[in-house]
């Protein structure tokens, strides 16, 4: 086997293959084999190190006998040296120092040479330094000398690491830490040695004088350091855009940023501890510093975006949850106490999920990137109020969003505002020690985005109160548009389209009622006429309309009271935005609705049974929507406006009996 | 009794020339206009509902040198009157559509007719001296009546040619008819159904409006920048377009709580925009960012060096609400500028009450000086 050039069984052999020849262990001996086998190959190995240690030991051993015999043998030379001119004139002498010179002439040889060996140590080549300046060798030529040997080893280093961020076969903390341990070990050996050899030398001088004579060494070993360090740096720098540009190695994942913020840290340390070394390149701390905050603002970019698209799919799982749950505010829901249930728990659940998610993401984010207050926190936060104040915009792109979402939305503002947003701010502020100061002067205070939220949630329960009643009102608006009002049939029952308004207006109070609190209520039969207005303008009507009002319920009977009434509602209510409880919003949304029934009336001409059939349509509503809002006088004023316009818009105005009304709202 | 009541609802609160004046009508209203023709009084037409009584038009007139309302009023016994128009030329016609009663009083149907407002020889401006009482006003003297019975049942509105006394069109479900009214507005006869040159921009404005907003209520043209128009409608936007790129509004504004009912554009400064609204409000809105005078009044060369002041008025105008009128306890159903006075406007709430304001002087010094 041993003869055969190429093959890959042979554990000694060039070709050695430790992959197949594992493979072919394992396919062809028993357990019992393979055992014994390991057992040797380790017994080999163990061998094999203890060999390796001694020939190093003793290479090593040679060593230091040779440089001791050459150190010896210049010691003699300079002391003879003087003997040796005193007597030069002798022959005898003579011929000694011919010697001397050309056996020294052949060490500088052998000296010098190891400039150009690649393979010569840091401590071989100061130690044939040390000896070749003993030996008089101009310091400028030999500084130059050294410097470019060391240049030659510097470069291999970096090569090296060239050759690794390519093969991007090692994590950023495994790249550092051979950049440490290679390339920044040997410019620091290189950095000290040259200080103890060219710099110490005179130490007899002066302070002004050694600095004045040692100027030029330093500024050469400036240059030097300058160089190489800046195409390390460039090397680390791309190492670490690669780390955060190569999707596949998930950055952001805690993991790759863990990674990277590690290698960072390793990398920064390691710097400051070898600042000390070249105090006298002040900017090189400085631009690796560059280095650890421009990965570090790119990390904070990279954590935006990463959350931004969180936040995205966040949404689309909201947006999906209100159409797969049955009870998605479009869709009446049965109306039983069940159905409610479930409206509630699942837009609950929905929140909660929501905000955890958004929460814990940040949280993670910043744990794991230690990131930038401002420019990750603050910009995400940022970003969840614009993206939401944007779906209340005129034409949101893609379309109008579901009411649900603005719902979810305008809680999840406005839990944000309450305590999520403390939470990370101060947590944010804790990890970076934002100082105070700073914090009130060029930072974005706390309060401020809490307020921003605290608007957009409003502005978001607006839009979900409007879009509810715009779908409402559509509803009740086609009811009324399309019906022939003139010659419609005596009503025997309601209208089914106020049984879907109710029903809607119950699935609204469903959804509401899962995120907000109940709200105050005002009791009934408070003083209506408290706001007192003089009526300086009339809206008196002739005096024939009289008599329309006395067949009317007993609400309609005075012209005055209702006047009182709208004065009363119209003060109270104009405007208001919705406040963050139930039944806030279900009165906004009751109120949007009814005015458009209004409205529609208002539009229309009707037959005796026409508006008949708009009494009992009003009556049940106000049976069945009352509970609903706020301040009953809201839905009894509107109610009556609406059948009292009903009335205007009658030819043939003849009411019916309250207690056939009742009856048939009753009857459903 | 109704003697009493019309004779004292002209009530002008306060002495400031600024408060609002208000003219109370003793029936419903929701139909509006400002007399045209007229460029010296600021004159507006206002038509009554009622489906029991006899209904009216009612010319309010406002005299600015003493504040206060001076008004005629004349009968309109076809019907109840939703739309009113005044001729661009003629001072005395108008054109209206009304909804009639059938005899029996189980029907009803639109229709539109042109109309002159007779001369009266005695002038009743002064109070209590005309008889208000319903038989003994006189009536309007009926011209012609526009035949939409073929084209369809629901007349929405018909309106003016802007310059041309003699042309019409009106709105028939989803037509546009084109009356010429002929000599002495007597002989009305279709002229078109098909207004390819008449108004293309705002029939194409229209059908796009129609596909992009099936809420809207009113539509207008900016009168400077004639590819910029105004849109409201049953969501409460009030919307701007630039009908040039009709994919999204140039500007949106939801600053009522309710329908929008009407929009309109003042005639000089098209900065100003009013919009009436069932919310009972009327807003004033500034859209300087899309009107002819974005730095508020045309740049004077002479004004160059005035520095501090000329750069204040350099600024630009914020878009925004300059001013919300609350006067109306009803929904208002049409505002309209004057056309003599373009700081001067009205609006009209289901009520019967007729409000006619002013745009502050503050916003009218920010705008001419």
């Amino acid at each position: 086997m041993a003869g055969v050039d190429a093959n890959p069984y042979d554990i000694d052999g060039p070709s050695f293959k430790p992959d197949d020849f594992f493979q072919k262990l394992l396919k062809e001996c028993s357990l019992k084999q393979i055992m014994d086998k390991e057992n040797e190959v380790i017994k080999d190995t163990q061998t094999l190190h203890s060999e390796m240690q001694t020939l190093v030991y003793e290479n090593y051993n040679k060593f230091i006998l040779a440089t001791d015999t050459i150190r010896k043998a210049v010691r003699d030379y300079t002391r003879a040296q003087r003997v040796l001119e005193a007597y030069k004139d002798t022959p005898s002498f003579q011929g000694i120092q011919k010697d001397c010179h050309d056996i020294l002439e052949e060490l500088r040889e052998k000296l010098r040479a190891q400039f150009n060996s690649r393979e010569a140590s840091a401590r071989e080549l100061t130690e044939s330094v040390e000896l070749l300046l003993r030996l008089g060798e101009p310091s400028e030529v030999l500084r130059s000398k050294f410097l470019s040997h060391a240049t030659l080893r510097l470069h291999d280093q970096l090569s090296l690491l060239h050759e690794r961020l390519e093969l991007e076969d090692q994590d950023i903390i495994e790249f550092v830490d051979m950049g440490s341990s290679g390339f920044l070990s040997d410019i620091c050996l290189v950095v000290a040695s040259y200080n103890e050899i060219f710099l110490h030398k005179g130490k007899g001088e002066t302070e002004m004088n050694s600095k004045e004579n040692n100027a030029p060494a330093i500024s050469q070993l400036g240059a030097f350091v300058r160089e190489h360090m800046e195409s390390y740096f460039s090397v680390v720098k791309k190492r670490v855009l690669i780390e955060q540009t190569d999707t596949s190695r998930s950055n952001v994942g805690s993991r790759g940023g863990a990674l990277l913020v590690r290698a960072l840290d390793r990398f920064h340390r390691r710097l400051q501890a070898i600042d000390t070394l070249f105090t006298l390149e002040k900017d090189l701390a400085r631009s690796g510093m560059e280095v650890v905050l421009e990965a570090g603002h790119r990390q904070c970019l990279s954590h935006l975006e990463a959350l931004k698209s969180h936040f995205r799919e966040c949404l689309t799982q909201v947006r999906l949850g209100l159409v797969a749950s049955p009870s998605s505010g479009i869709m009446p829901g049965e109306g039983s106490q069940q159905g409610t249930g479930n409206i509630g728990s699942s837009l609950q659940d929905l929140l909660a999920s929501l905000i955890s998610s958004i929460v814990g993401k940040t949280r993670a984010a910043l744990q794991d990137l230690l990131g930038v207050r401002e420019g990750l926190v603050v910009s995400f936060l940022d970003h969840i109020a614009s993206v939401s104040s944007a779906l209340c915009a005129s034409q949101p792109k893609g379309g109008s969003p579901p009411p649900p979402l603005l719902l979810i939305l305008s809680k999840l503002c406005l839990e944000l505002a309450g305590s999520s947003v403390h939470v990370l701010m101060s947590e944010a502020d804790e990890f970076f020690a934002v100082d105070g100061k700073l914090l009130s002067e060029t930072l974005t205070s706390e309060t401020e985005i809490c307020n921003k939220f605290r608007s957009v949630a409003q502005q978001l329960l607006n839009n979900y109160v409007r879009s509810q009643g715009l779908a409402i009102s559509q509803m009740l608006r086609k009811s009324v548009e399309t019906r022939d009002w003139l010659h419609s049939l005596e009503p025997r029952t309601v209208r089914a389209v106020m049984k879907r308004v109710v029903e809607d207006v119950a699935n609204v109070e469903a959804q509401v009622g899962a995120l907000y609190e109940e709200g105050q209520r005002t009791k009934r039969g408070s003083d209506s006429s408290r706001r007192t207005y003089s009526v300086g303008v009339g809206r008196l009507r002739p005096g024939a309309r009289a008599t329309v009002w006395s067949g009317a319920p007993s609400q309609l009977d005075s012209s005055l009271a209702p006047n009182l009434q709208r004065l009363f509602y119209k003060r109270v209510d104009a405007f208001s935005p919705a406040e963050f409880s139930k039944v806030s919003v279900l009165t906004g949304v009751i109120k949007i609705s009814l005015e458009t029934f209004l409205e529609c009336v208002r539009l229309r001409t009707f037959g005796r049974y026409g508006l008949q059939q708009i009494q009992v349509d009003a009556r049940y509503l106000e049976l069945y929507i009352c509970r609903f809002v706020e301040d009953e006088r809201l839905v009894h004023f509107l109610l009556d406006e609406i059948l009292r316009s009903a009335i205007h818009r009658c030819l043939d105005h003849v009411l019916m009996e309250q207690s056939v009304v009742d009856s048939i709202c009753e009857r459903g | 009794m109704r003697q009493k009541i019309d004779g004292t609802e002209l009530v002008n609160i306060g002495m400031d020339s600024d408060s609002p004046l208000i003219y109370g009508l003793e029936f419903q209203a929701r139909a509006l206009a400002t007399q045209v023709a007229e460029t010296e009084a600021v004159r507006f037409f206002v038509g009554t509902q009622s489906l029991e009584f006899e209904n009216q038009i009612h010319v309010v007139e406002l005299d600015e040198k003493s504040n206060s309302i001076c008004k005629k009023l004349y009968l309109h016994s076809a019907g109840e009157v939703w739309h009113l128009s005044s001729s661009p030329t003629d001072n005395n016609i108008i054109s209206t559509c009304y909804n009639r009663i059938s005899e029996g009083r189980n029907s009803c149907s639109m229709h539109a007719s042109v109309w002159r407002i007779p001369e009266t020889p005695e002038d009743s401006t002064g109070n209590g001296i005309s008889d208000p009482c319903s038989a003994t006003l006189p009536s309007l003297d009926h011209l012609s009546l526009l035949d939409t019975s073929e084209y369809g049942k629901d007349v929405l509105c018909t309106v003016f040619h802007p310059t041309e006394g003699n042309r019409v069109v009106s709105v028939v479900d989803n037509q546009f008819i084109l009356w010429d009214l002929g000599e002495g507005y007597a002989s009305a006869k279709v002229e078109t159904t098909k207004l390819m040159n008449f108004t293309r921009n705002i029939i194409a404005a229209i059908t796009n409006l129609r596909i992009m907003f099936l809420f809207s209520r009113d539509l207008d043209f900016n009168p400077n920048r004639q590819y910029y128009m105004a849109s409201c409608g049953d969501d409460g936007w009030t919307k701007f377009w630039d009908v040039r790129s009709p994919t999204e509004p140039a500007v949106a504004r939801s600053d009522h709580s309710h329908w929008v009912w009407s929009v309109r554009y003042n005639p000089l400064h098209d900065q100003l925009v009013l919009t009436s609204s069932s919310d009972s409000r009327v807003i004033l809105t500034c859209v300087a960012s899309i009107s002819s005078e974005p730095y508020g009044h045309c740049m004077d060369d002479d004004f160059h060096d005035e520095g501090e002041e000329e750069k204040e008025k350099q600024s630009k105008m914020e878009d925004g609400v300059l001013a919300a009128y609350d006067e109306h306890e009803d929904s208002v159903y049409a505002v309209e500028w004057s056309t003599a006075n373009p700081w001067t406007f009205a609006s009209l709430s289901y009520d019967g009450r007729l409000v006619i304001n002013r745009v502050s002087r503050a916003e009218m010094y920010r705008i001419i000086l």
